[in-house]
């Protein structure tokens, strides 16, 4: 069953003589609990499809459709909405609030809609994250793989049912990446979460279940790697 | 807490630098309106202290009201106070006084504490008992041997008016005299003022006072007072009103109006002036202060990006700027009560001492619990206002554009969205590093925009008022120039001016030249026929809309009745080729202004024969001249010359305004029928003199010696060219005081978010300098680089204000008639360009200063991208 599904996605940047084309009408369709690798050369759209379908940049053209909703319909409020619920993000260069300690940075999804995470879940959440002894830091007090796992707490807290990465490793050691790339693949075998991942590391791209390779904003090969 | 607020409370702890920008914004903005607030309550309080002082503390005046109802007036409900004033008795003086008598007036106690009588003391007390008497200033001049304290033995009659007659009754008593008050009356009632003390319990039922009234409710003065007339009885006059009056102008400035004055009262006008003014502030500060939360927010765009990316509404956004906006303020608003106040002290009192002499008193700083909740108010808007702008741009921001930074570039500084300019001149002189200060500073337009607006708008603001009064200063100027006569003098006592005071000054030794008139506005009413064929060929009394008033196909023109001393009236005829007519004799002066719209003073000047009048002719004139005069008396007059021109005597009517000479007693006759308001203040006299160059204070001071003595010091007014020439410089210099104490205001702020912007510039392109360095610019390129963006930088703020500041002057210079070149020479230049070389100093100061730390920078470091 999908979970996601773009029609004639389009991206544009620029007017006039100056436009780039960053996505050129592409289809997509994901199924729910799916890992989905997405690589590409700099500059081909897989970041602008990862911002697309997290509501954080609004399409030129085309529909993003999630649980059968198109949220390229969305006003700003309802996409905040989105964003918060139903989608997690996670970025190369992590991007937590350097004021806010770790514990507020990850339960800052829920924290903006005014509620506190279970005790329960955020244990299970921070301990996967072996940041126990690391809440009240701030994340400048952090090292790099550090950071990344509180991102990746921030975008697990509300349980979404979408984690979008965009290189979470590239910014890493081998240690950390591998690391990483565990939790990802354990959050979408213990939650059922769907994952969409960007990544130019060929080893971490065949961790996913499919590899979708896009250039100049197309769609040009899409395969499973594993049923 | 909240999470939103706890992250603009972190950011602000965090953001010092911007934080103390913003918080010294908000600072001078509050105490700019802090200051703003108290000057209008100090000048309300002056002008309502003013008022009682001069006229005394009370609402309505209640006339002839018998004694047997005073308990009915202070008994009703809408009554606060009740002051009475009247059971005036004449007192009988023992032989030997130069007058036989004093003209006396008693007042209760609430009067005595209420009114202005107390304020003319000039010796002595109050009285506080019957029998005790405060006299007028005469009465010691003309009768030294008695003093305060004696004692006269006096017999006592009633009705000052009548106190002439015989068959009056006697009583004898004794008064004791404790004071000394500077009042006069006319000589023709051959006796001293003098005020006394009564109880109104004690009065005779049958006997008529005056009751002035405090009312509970102000506001409702006008509906109330007319029924407390009524219901004690008192009979309506021929105009269907009841005698009462009411002190309107203390009233006005209470906010409280008779039906259909509120137009044509001052306060009004300056309450919405003031409204303007605080309007156009709170705007200008809101401006100001965006640009430094602007600041702040560009800051903080790529958290506010993340905060959005993971689900941080719109709203929330916004409330993050509102929320800095709030924590920031509270401290500085509560701070500005305090140093307003100070400032306002400080600037009032130096305003006070420079103008005092020409008003005669100082100005009080009031600064009321209420003004001070309002002027927070007005500050906490203004910072909302301010705050609002950034809030809505960073709520509509795209959370990855924002992430990347992007939006600083794209939408506030356009760096990436314009191509880069050429700059041929800076590249030529400062080769590549020209250019790229020149780039610079156009790729930071937005951020320094605040910066420049506020200080281009300091500069017009001192310099255009500097310009208006300059402009206004050289019309005064060429308006004292043109007038005739040096010294001026107004007497007015109510009554007839006494015959001996006109003598006297008409015999001051150094006169070159005197003119004595009065005059009284009323008006005729004629047809369209009666107007001259010159007049009807320059646009008649239809172009004349406003000043004529058209009814029925008649148009009534305003006339000034002019009153002249008979010799003086003679002369004019001799001179006209005419004799007087044998009764209602009046020289009318038929002219009118051909071009009344027009600058030029020549121009304004021409006339053309106003009316189609001859000698003979008999004109119908009313004293009811507009449609609020309340005195309806008609009066004819026959014309025995027609004069082309005003004579010389120191009165210019207006445009359109008929001026009609009659021989000072039939000008008395004819103002004695007036309503008694009109014929009051018609009593006027105007004396003018001619004087020879230099000697005209010498002059004004002796005709003051001798008004004074014949006068109260309320009851004339002198003033010479040179002390007018003088006062205008000093209000001119204490105005200006206040305007450039308000504009140095705005001058810090400016200062204030130039520092901060060039600040955060600086910081943002600590990388850019240190990867022009790791290319091999040197130390000194880089000071240079940074000197000549200090300079183009500095220059912004003169480019702009200069021309706006140019507009203005040449805008006063038209308008008032003034050659530039005289203008230039009276504008203090000097002061231009001393603001033009401080701006310059300041701003490349600030920039060498901060410029320091990015010359000193380890070129690594800040390469590195510091991203968390």
């Amino acid at each position: 069953m999908d979970i996601l599904r773009t029609e004639g996605l389009t991206r544009q940047y620029g007017t006039g003589q100056t436009m780039v084309t960053a996505l050129d009408h592409v289809d997509l369709q994901v199924e729910r609990g799916q890992f989905v690798a997405i690589i590409g050369a700099s500059g081909s759209g897989k970041s602008t499809l990862l911002h697309l379908l997290g509501g954080v940049d609004r399409p030129d053209g085309g529909k993003i459709f999630v649980e059968g909703v198109d949220i390229a319909t969305f006003g700003e409020e309802r996409l905040a909405q989105y964003r918060r619920r139903k989608v997690g993000l996670i970025y190369q260069f992590y991007n937590l609030i350097p004021t806010l300690s770790v514990k507020k940075n990850i339960c800052l999804p829920m924290l903006l809609d005014n509620k506190e995470p279970g005790k329960e879940r955020f244990d299970d959440i921070v301990r996967t994250l072996g940041l126990e002894d690391r809440l009240e830091h701030l994340p400048g007090q952090l090292s790099g793989g550090q950071q990344q796992r509180a991102a990746i707490g921030r975008a697990l807290i509300y349980q979404p049912a979408i984690l979008l990465a965009d290189e979470p490793t590239g910014n890493l050691d081998r240690k950390n990446t591998e690391e990483i790339i565990s939790l990802l693949k354990l959050s979408n075998r213990q939650y059922k979460q769907t994952i969409l991942l960007i990544t130019h590391d060929e080893s971490v791209a065949l961790e996913a279940d499919r590899i979708i390779k896009i250039e100049d904003g197309k769609i040009i090969s899409d395969k499973a790697v594993r049923p | 807490m909240n999470i939103i607020r706890e992250y603009s409370l972190d950011q602000v702890r965090k953001n010092r630098r911007t934080s103390v920008s913003i918080i010294v914004a908000v600072l001078i903005a509050s105490t700019f309106l802090c200051t703003l607030l108290v000057f209008a309550q100090s000048f309300w309080n002056q002008m309502v202290q003013q008022e009682i002082y001069i006229g005394g503390d009370w609402d309505a005046e209640l006339m002839d009201v018998p004694a047997d109802r005073l308990g009915m007036v202070r008994d009703n409900a809408g009554v606060k106070a009740m002051f009475v004033k009247g059971d005036n008795q004449t007192a009988f003086l023992p032989e030997g006084t130069a007058l036989p008598c004093l003209l006396i007036q008693n007042c209760d106690s609430g009067y005595w504490d209420a009114m202005y009588e107390k304020n003319m003391l000039l010796r002595g007390r109050i009285p506080q008992a019957p029998g005790e008497v405060v006299v007028s200033k005469d009465f010691f001049l003309q009768n030294p041997a008695y003093g305060i304290g004696d004692t006269l033995a006096v017999e006592i009659g009633s009705n000052v008016r009548t106190h002439m007659e015989e068959n009056r009754q006697k009583d004898t008593a004794s008064l004791t005299i404790v004071g000394e008050l500077d009042v006069s009356v006319s000589s023709g009632y051959e006796g001293y003022l003098a005020y006394g003390f009564m109880e109104p319990e004690e009065l005779s039922p049958d006997s008529e006072v005056v009751v002035y009234l405090q009312m509970e409710r102000r506001g409702k003065v006008y509906m109330a007072v007319p029924q407390i007339a009524e219901a004690i009885g008192l009979p309506k006059d021929e105009y269907g009103d009841y005698p009462c009056r009411y002190h309107a102008a203390l009233l006005a400035w209470h906010g409280v109006y008779a039906a259909g004055s509120f137009f044509q009262s001052d306060v009004p006008k300056l309450f919405f002036g003031l409204l303007l003014a605080a309007g156009a502030s709170m705007a200008v500060f809101a401006y100001i202060i965006r640009g430094a939360f602007g600041i702040s927010a560009k800051q903080k765009i790529h958290q506010l990006g993340i905060l959005k990316s993971v689900g941080a509404g719109p709203k929330q956004i916004g409330r993050t700027v509102i929320y800095e906006a709030c924590i920031l303020s509270v401290i500085p608003i509560l701070l500005s009560m305090i140093l307003g106040y100070f400032f306002s002290v400080g600037v009032l009192s130096a305003y006070s001492s420079m103008a005092s002499e020409v008003f005669g008193s100082r100005m009080e700083v009031s600064f009321s619990p209420a003004a001070a909740l309002m002027a927070a108010v007005l500050s906490f808007v203004t910072v909302l206002l301010a705050a609002h702008g950034p809030a809505k741009q960073m709520s509509k921001i795209l959370p990855i554009e924002a992430v990347r930074r992007e939006q600083y570039s794209i939408a506030m500084c356009g760096r990436t969205s314009k191509k880069a300019k050429s700059h041929p001149i800076l590249a030529k002189h400062f080769g590549f590093l020209g250019e790229i200060a020149a780039n610079s500073v156009n790729a930071g337009k937005k951020l320094y925009h605040t910066c420049m607006v506020t200080l281009s708008l300091c500069m017009l603001l001192a310099f255009g008022f500097l310009a208006v009064f300059t402009a206004s200063d050289i019309s005064n100027s060429q308006a004292e120039n043109r007038n005739h006569f040096d010294v001026n003098i107004t007497l007015g006592t109510g009554e007839r001016i006494d015959g001996e005071l006109l003598a006297e000054l008409k015999a001051v030794p150094g006169v070159q030249e005197t003119s004595v008139y009065a005059r009284a506005n009323c008006a005729v009413w004629f047809s369209g026929s009666d107007q001259s064929a010159e007049f009807l060929q320059a646009g008649g009394f239809d172009a004349a809309d406003g000043y004529i008033v058209e009814r029925d196909g008649r148009y009534r023109v305003t006339c000034v009745l002019v009153g002249m001393e008979q010799d003086a009236y003679e002369s004019v005829l001799r001179e006209a080729g005419a004799e007087a007519l044998p009764e209602s004799s009046a020289i009318i002066v038929n002219s009118v202004a051909k071009n009344p719209g027009a600058r030029d003073y020549e121009a304004m000047q021409e006339t053309v024969p106003y009316l189609n009048l001859r000698q003979g002719q008999r004109v119908e004139l009313t004293e009811k001249c507009s449609d609020d005069t309340q005195g309806d008396y008609e009066f004819a007059v026959d014309v025995a010359a027609v004069i082309p021109s005003m004579p010389k005597i120191g009165l210019a009517p207006s445009f359109y305004t008929l001026p009609v000479i009659v021989p000072m007693e039939e000008y008395y006759a004819i103002i004695g029928n007036f309503s008694d308001e009109m014929e009051v203040y018609n009593y006027r006299n105007y004396v003018n003199y001619a004087v020879p160059d230099g000697m005209d204070e010498e002059i004004q001071g002796e005709a003051e010696r001798i008004c004074s003595a014949y006068l109260g010091s309320s009851d004339f007014m002198a003033s010479s060219k040179t002390e007018r020439m003088r006062n205008r410089g000093r209000m001119t210099g204490a105005t200006m005081f206040v305007v450039c104490s308000l504009a140095a205001l705005f001058g810090v702020v400016g200062i204030s978010s130039v520092l901060s912007a060039i600040l955060n510039s600086l910081g943002q392109r600590r990388k850019e300098f240190a990867m022009l360095r790791s290319v091999g610019v040197d130390e000194k390129g880089i000071r240079r680089l940074l000197g000549m963006e200090g300079f183009l930088l500095s220059v912004r703020p003169i480019l702009i204000g200069l021309p706006l500041l140019i507009i203005v002057c040449a805008a006063q210079c038209y308008m008032m008639g003034v050659p530039i070149v005289e203008f230039l020479c009276a504008f203090p230049v000097w002061a231009l360009l001393m603001y033009i070389v401080l701006v310059l100093l300041v701003i490349n100061g600030i920039y060498m200063l901060v410029s320091k730390k990015i010359r000193d920078d380890v070129i690594v470091e800040a390469i590195k991208d510091d991203t968390v």
